[in-house]
């Protein structure tokens, strides 16, 4: 298993009482897997995503990523674990203004190798996504969002991640280049057995996917749909 | 390019893309280096220039009769050294050079015009011994005078000129100039006369010697000659004061430093000004990017990469507003000093030159400073509530 919960639960103390984002949550995702995550707005399936991707820490209960538990792990470990294994995909793009697309890239590259003479294979990932080199130089506010998401993807990819992690990363786009970006994925999935999770409103998205899962209320109702 | 070439990169185009805030905050830290430079180096060139005018004579232990002020029955006693004190002191002072002075004023008249000098009445054989002549030659007898440069150059006066002393006109030969020296606590002869103790005592009503100057050749002696003098003649009561030239120098020259420091702390205070401006950009840049530091955490950013960035930044307005800064510093203390002392050269002593880098470094770890608690703000963002922020 790439990816396996165990019993986790993430509870958020606001003044206004508790509010359990995840219930005694159970998943696992084998390696090579694209699952979505559907669920109605507030059931936690973004908290789930979060979790995912170490970007927070359960309440209760065991999180493994890649063999490893991020609650044993300290701040340093999970950064370095987001930057090596785990590739994020936003439904905002959330690329970096002052950097330009081939920039954009090499960030985390540089990042986990200190070098930058890495721009080749930036390119080869820049090219592989579909980002036509003339674009490579340009700034993220001169790109539509299609190209946008394009560089996030390459962003994702560059470090050769094991697993992406795309939070709605249709839900800015029009149907056509939402189709294009997620043919992509599911291309990323099967020819280079990258495990992909997505969160996800979209039945369509969702069909794209070898399995759903379903959150209500901070609980998996379906889990394999 | 190492990751540390990025954040210094990424540094440089956030504040290129907010450079009016840059600039503000960059000539915030220029003014205050300028200030703390420039009053360092006006401060350190005053010190300079009293030492200079104050003569480098360090080398004395000067006695005077006791004066007593106030106080019951106490009244001001001055009727000068007497004889047998004389002895007294050369007992004291071993084998050091005593020098018996008598010291006085008078109107003087030379050519048509009347002015006020000071006159002085040594033995001339003891006048080599503190003073050196410039023109001319040494007092040999009783007749004839020396007398200070800056009352021969302001009344162009050479060897052989005549001057009238005290109202009855007195007239006197000058048979040797002596070498500028500056105020001293012994003796300031650049506007005096040097007469012999002979024409002072034939010429003058004198009860004693105005004071007694011991030249002591081991500066390691003073504290020593200084006790022994007091320990003879003061032992019942004060007869005589007694100073010691160094420590008078040492005194001076101690609170002219203290001044110059305090100018500078007036300085320092612009430079805290400049302190908060860039923590005010600092803090501003941290919160308009609140967004952006959580896709950076979230992408594989450590928090001390995140810190790095930020202290670039503020480095980076800190190390231009101080080069800036110091160079105007250079310019600004050789204009005040020009204008001021009517004196640049002070300005190339090592003591004044230093001031500027002792400015550039203030600048820099105030602006260090300043940044520090922002980057730690910046990177204990939690990733996940960072990305949230709209």
């Amino acid at each position: 298993m790439v990816i396996a919960f165990h019993d986790v639960t993430k509870i958020y103390p606001l003044a206004s009482g508790d509010v359990t984002a995840l219930n005694h949550v159970d998943v696992e995702v084998s390696r090579g897997e694209f699952i979505a995550i559907m669920g109605p707005s507030g059931s936690g399936k973004s908290t789930l995503l979060n979790m995912m991707g170490c970007l927070d820490i359960p309440t209760s209960g065991d999180v493994y990523i890649a063999g490893q538990n991020i609650r044993s792990m300290n701040d340093d470990q999970l950064t370095e674990l987001r930057r090596d294994v785990l590739g994020f995909i936003f439904q905002q793009f959330n690329l970096i203004l002052l950097l330009d697309a081939l920039e954009n890239v090499q960030y985390p590259l540089i990042l986990k190798t200190g070098e930058t003479g890495c721009t080749e294979r930036c390119k080869e990932v820049l090219a592989a996504v579909g980002l036509t080199p003339h674009l490579w130089h340009h700034r993220p506010g001169q790109l539509s969002g299609g190209q946008q998401q394009r560089v996030a993807i390459a962003r994702a990819l560059v470090n050769d991640p094991e697993i992406l992690l795309c939070d709605e990363p249709t839900g800015n786009l029009d149907t056509k280049t939402g189709m294009a970006i997620m043919d992509l994925l599911t291309r990323l999935c099967r020819e280079q057995g990258k495990t992909i999770v997505m969160v996800t409103h979209d039945p369509r998205i969702a069909e794209y996917a070898d399995r759903t899962i379903l959150i209500e209320d901070g609980k998996i109702t379906e889990n394999g749909i | 390019m190492t990751s540390h070439r990025l954040f210094f990169s990424l540094a440089i185009r956030n504040l290129h893309i907010h450079w009016l805030r840059s600039l503000l905050a960059a000539i915030g830290i220029i003014i205050g280096v300028v200030a703390i430079s420039s009053m360092g180096i006006l401060g350190n060139s005053l010190v300079l220039s009293v030492a200079e005018s104050l003569t480098d004579v360090g080398d004395s232990v000067v006695v005077i009769p006791h004066t007593s002020f106030g106080g019951f029955g106490a009244e001001g006693t001055a009727s000068g050294i007497t004889d047998r004190q004389l002895e007294q002191i050369r007992r004291a002072s071993g084998n050091n050079e005593v020098v018996p002075v008598y010291t006085g004023g008078d109107r003087i008249r030379i050519g048509r015009e009347i002015k006020i000098a000071s006159i002085y009445g040594i033995e001339p054989q003891d006048i080599p011994t503190l003073l050196d002549v410039e023109t001319g030659q040494f007092l040999r007898g009783a007749s004839g005078v020396m007398i200070g440069s800056k009352l021969a150059k302001d009344n162009d006066l050479t060897v052989g000129s005549r001057i009238l002393i005290g109202k009855e006109e007195n007239g006197v030969r000058v048979v040797g100039i002596l070498k500028e020296r500056g105020m001293g606590f012994d003796l300031s002869p650049d506007n005096a006369i040097l007469a012999s103790q002979q024409w002072y005592e034939n010429f003058y009503n004198v009860s004693g010697y105005d004071q007694v100057i011991v030249k002591v050749k081991n500066l390691n002696d003073i504290e020593k000659v200084k006790d022994s003098i007091d320990a003879q003649i003061n032992r019942r009561e004060d007869e005589v004061d007694i100073y010691d030239t160094k420590a008078i120098l040492e005194t001076i020259l101690d609170t002219f430093g203290k001044i110059s420091t305090f100018t500078m702390a007036i300085g320092g205070i612009s430079l805290v000004v400049a302190g908060v401006s860039i923590f005010n950009v600092m803090m501003m840049s941290v919160m308009e990017r609140y967004r952006e530091i959580g896709i950076l955490r979230s992408i594989g950013t450590k928090r001390a990469e995140v810190r790095s960035m930020f202290i670039y930044e503020s480095l980076i307005l800190g190390v231009s507003g101080s080069i800036i800064g110091g160079i105007l510093s250079f310019i600004g203390g050789y204009v005040a000093l020009a204008l001021i002392l009517q004196e640049t050269s002070y300005l190339f002593e090592f003591s004044s030159f230093i001031q500027i880098p002792y400015g550039m470094l203030f600048g820099i770890a105030t602006s260090i400073l300043s940044g520090l608690y922002p980057a730690w703000k910046a990177s204990d963002l939690r990733p996940i509530e960072a990305l949230r922020h709209e």
